[in-house]
């Protein structure tokens, strides 16, 4: 049995004794430096390595021959299960590779030289100036360890952000296909990275931020619209969303109207409308006669509530009731007021009028 | 009672609902209007209790009128010539099944028709004599053709003059 830690790869030799080989005398220079074999015909599958003698720990001899004694090193072998083979593999190369015992190092050495007693360092203030120094030294540290992540990280991410980029323009000018509806589900789901800011843009904030919103805005209404609901969504809404897809530096509400306005202007991929009192943008695809017909439809065999209605074209209540209430506006749907809230119909007063002959 | 068929849309819910869209509302307080007028000359009942009238709840679809909604649509009633307040408390409506215009009218025409121009008769043969029968305003509110001989009085289409009772009182047509 073996068990790898960061550190250490550690056996239980066959009379349950614990024998270590610590991972920095294992030569790791690059992949090829662990290998992994079978003996003829597949049988055996083995993983090798090799152990710098000179080291002055305890070393496993494996039990093999030691032919390459010549070298400062000696053979290490493992024999492991086939299927498992390629994972030891993997994990024994990521963890050479990842060399975290060289964090002990540099931990240790962050100590401070103990400096002797000074009267400053007495009573309450001393204490405190203590803590404090330990804050500043811990919060240097993070700071340290994210810069070194978040730079690899944005290096990698650039070019995601590139081809997230030319994915949004292509979609901007399209509408239609199955290639644009992955697209679109794939940027919603990645939101924003290094979202615009006054810092970041200066002068050009506002056409910037209109560029950003309206690079959001329109795969997400595109989604709203494939998912055989209505490509509308409420200002209150597209502001709570769209602060989420940044994650950070949110923007206001007053520069989230003032960049719909200008995305709406400048690129012309939605409309902004009013229902009725509330503001909400609208996606290209939204038709209003086709919203009219699907209600018609669903009221025609008996009255529905606006939760229904809502429910059934994807939106919330606030909109759907102003949706309802516009299509009433048109004379095509009539309201009934009983015990159990209010339903809408087809209006059927017009026939009534004409069959009952009535003179005006 | 008379067997008195209710119309389709009597059983429709929203027309219990007074609407707010003012199209669809001209419509539906013009088809209250008709069935109250289309009840009430069925049963020859001349008279609309406003608090006691078995029209504003339908049993059947569990819909009824409210209060303010059953005012509402009196004072159209009222208002668009189909009846007359008996009382100023307002509780009670006079149904005129025919406007008081329009019964003048027809009155002329009868009276064309059958001979009767240039000639007296009297208030009782108009409603109920036998040349009236088949005549619209046969058997009519005698209040209802007393107004529309007003009228035709002002026009000065008749003169009436007065009898020994009201039913003898006469009308010639000119």
């Amino acid at each position: 049995m073996a068990y790898l830690t960061s550190h250490f790869l550690v056996f239980t030799t066959g009379t349950n004794t614990l024998k270590s080989v610590p991972l920095k005398s294992i030569v790791y220079e690059g992949k090829e430096s662990v290998e992994a074999y079978t003996s003829f015909m597949g049988r055996n599958p083995k993983v090798k390595f090799h152990v710098r003698k000179s080291d002055p720990v305890a070393i496993v001899k494996s039990g093999q021959h030691t032919s390459t004694s010549f070298l400062d090193v000696i053979d290490g072998v493992i024999v492991v299960k086939s299927d498992l083979q390629k994972t030891i593999l993997e994990k024994l190369t990521q963890a050479l590779e990842r060399k975290e015992w060289k964090n002990d190092d540099s931990e240790t050495s962050k100590k401070r030289p103990d400096e002797g007693f000074k009267a400053s360092g007495a009573g309450i203030g001393g204490i405190i100036r203590r803590k404090k120094e330990k804050q500043s030294v811990a919060s240097k540290q993070i700071d340290e360890a994210f810069d070194g992540d978040l730079e690899s990280l944005m290096r990698n991410a650039k070019n995601v952000i590139t081809l997230a980029t030319k994915c949004k323009a292509k979609l901007s000018r399209e509408d239609g296909g199955g290639e644009v509806d992955e697209l679109s589900k794939m940027l919603e789901g990645m939101g924003i990275v290094g979202g615009v800011t006054k810092d970041s843009a200066g002068d050009n904030y506002t056409s910037q931020l209109a560029r950003e919103i309206n690079d959001w805005l329109i795969p997400t209404l595109h989604n709203k619209s494939k998912t055989s609901s209505t490509p509308i969504i409420n200002v209150t809404d597209v502001y709570v969303m769209y602060n989420r897809a940044r994650g950070v530096d949110f923007i206001s509400p007053k520069d989230l109207i003032m960049g719909l306005e200008h995305a709406e202007k400048m690129f012309k991929g939605f409309k902004r409308k009013d229902f009725m009192g509330v503001k909400c943008v609208v996606g290209k695809q939204f038709r209003e006669d086709i919203v009219a017909a699907k209600i018609l439809n669903w009221v025609e065999e008996s009255g529905k509530t606006v939760d229904f209605l809502s429910k059934n074209l994807g939106v919330n209540e606030v909109m759907g009731k102003c949706i309802v209430e516009e299509v009433e506006g048109g004379g095509k749907l009539v309201r009934d007021e009983g015990v159990e809230g209010t339903k809408f119909f087809k209006n059927e007063f017009d026939r009534f009028f004409e069959q009952a002959g009535i003179k005006a | 009672m008379s067997d008195f068929e209710f119309p389709e849309y009597y059983s429709f819910p929203p027309f219990f609902t007074i609407q707010p869209v003012s199209a669809t509302r001209q419509k539906q307080l013009a088809l209250w209007r008709d069935l109250i007028l289309k009840y009430h000359t069925a049963n020859k009942e001349k008279t609309l209790v406003v608090h006691d009238c078995t029209l504003w709840k339908n049993e059947g679809i569990q819909r009824e009128l409210n209060r303010d909604n059953v005012r509402l649509i009196c004072e159209d009633f009222v208002n668009n010539g189909n009846g007359e307040w008996e009382d100023e408390a307002k509780t009670r409506i006079r149904i005129m099944w025919k406007k008081p215009e329009e019964l003048a009218g027809d009155l002329l025409a009868w009276a064309d028709r059958s001979g009767f121009k240039g000639q007296v008769c009297t208030l009782y043969e108009l409603s109920s004599g036998e040349d009236s029968e088949g005549a619209s305003f046969e058997g009519a509110d005698e209040e209802l053709i007393r107004r529309a001989l007003a009228i035709l009085e002002e026009r000065g289409q008749v003169a009436i003059f007065k009898g020994d009772t009201s039913e003898e009182d006469g009308v010639k047509f000119f």
